[in-house]
């Protein structure tokens, strides 16, 4: 009972908010309301009984994704959407009679299939996925961690415009090129007035 | 009594209104991305009630690279939308003619 009452819930804030994302007059207000449905959906996750995977959306998106999101629509400074005009509202409706009609076909299709979830119980869900993780997926993970290595230099180098010139970082290759004949500087000898 | 079909509606209820939101807001890129992520967000719920319907663990080991795959994917993404600004200063995706698309 308490279950039905949490999925329910859940799903009408997870739909709630996504119409919300698609929606909003203004960029900021849209991520924050993604923030939103991610922590929704890591409720339904939970209540999935995965929770090591809601637990790693909410680390994943929450903390790191979104903040970077939300970090770079502040910085962009979006301008407000316009107000809709006619065009832009008989496309909506279009799209969401399409949207119904996806929404139909694909239900109809989850009648078809519906059972009840059976849980075996396990001891720890997530000694369950390690184990298969670190076996079976091994190369498929090592293979992720050099995706997200590869990511990280090429977000990073995108974004890098070279050193500034009046910087006041020292530079190595500089500093290890440097010797005595480069470093010693004489001083013209000063003749004695005497 | 909650079963699979209650998870698959959400999530192609989520999916749809991901679609709906790549058609409505296609003039700003940042709305893109996030319509991309919703979408994602309900091919994860999928596999996560599908594993948990035939009690099969890869599912929620496919979630977790998607997961991470989607991360790095957004961060590129908005890593080429600061340069797009720094060029255009807009991310209006009307204003770009370059490939005279």
């Amino acid at each position: 009972m308490i279950y039905d009452m949490l999925f329910y819930i859940f799903s009408i804030l997870t739909i709630y908010t996504s119409l919300m994302v698609v929606f909003a007059n203004h960029p900021v207000k849209s991520a924050l309301f993604l923030i939103f449905t991610f922590v929704n959906v890591a409720g339904l996750w939970m209540l999935a009984q995965s929770e090591f995977l809601s637990l790693a959306l909410i680390f994943v998106y929450v903390g790191a994704v979104m903040t970077l999101l939300l970090f770079v629509v502040m910085m962009l400074n979006v301008p407000r959407s316009e107000k809709h005009d006619v065009k832009k509202s008989i496309y909506t409706s279009l799209n969401l009679v399409i949207g119904l009609i996806v929404v139909y076909i694909l239900y109809s299709a989850a009648i078809i299939i519906s059972q009840p979830i059976h849980i075996e119980s396990i001891e720890s869900p997530t000694k369950a996925i390690g184990m298969v993780l670190y076996t079976d997926y091994a190369l498929a993970f090592l293979i992720t961690s050099i995706i997200l290595l590869i990511g990280m230099i090429a977000a990073v180098s995108l974004c890098f415009e070279g050193r500034r010139p009046d910087s006041k970082s020292q530079i190595i290759s500089e500093q290890l090129k440097a010797n005595k004949a480069s470093r010693l500087k004489f001083a013209p000898k000063k003749r004695n007035s005497k | 009594m909650i079963g699979i079909e209650h998870f698959v509606i959400i999530a192609c209820i989520v999916f749809v209104i991901g679609v709906i939101g790549i058609a409505v807001n296609k003039h700003n890129l940042i709305s893109l991305l996030m319509s991309i992520e919703l979408i994602l967000l309900a091919c994860n719920t999928n596999f996560v009630a599908f594993s948990k319907l035939h009690n099969n663990l890869v599912g929620e080991v496919f979630v977790f690279f998607v997961l991470g795959i989607a991360a790095i994917e957004t961060a590129i993404g908005l890593a080429i939308m600061v340069l797009i600004f720094r060029q255009h200063q807009t991310i209006d995706s009307n204003k770009f003619s370059e490939l005279k698309g």
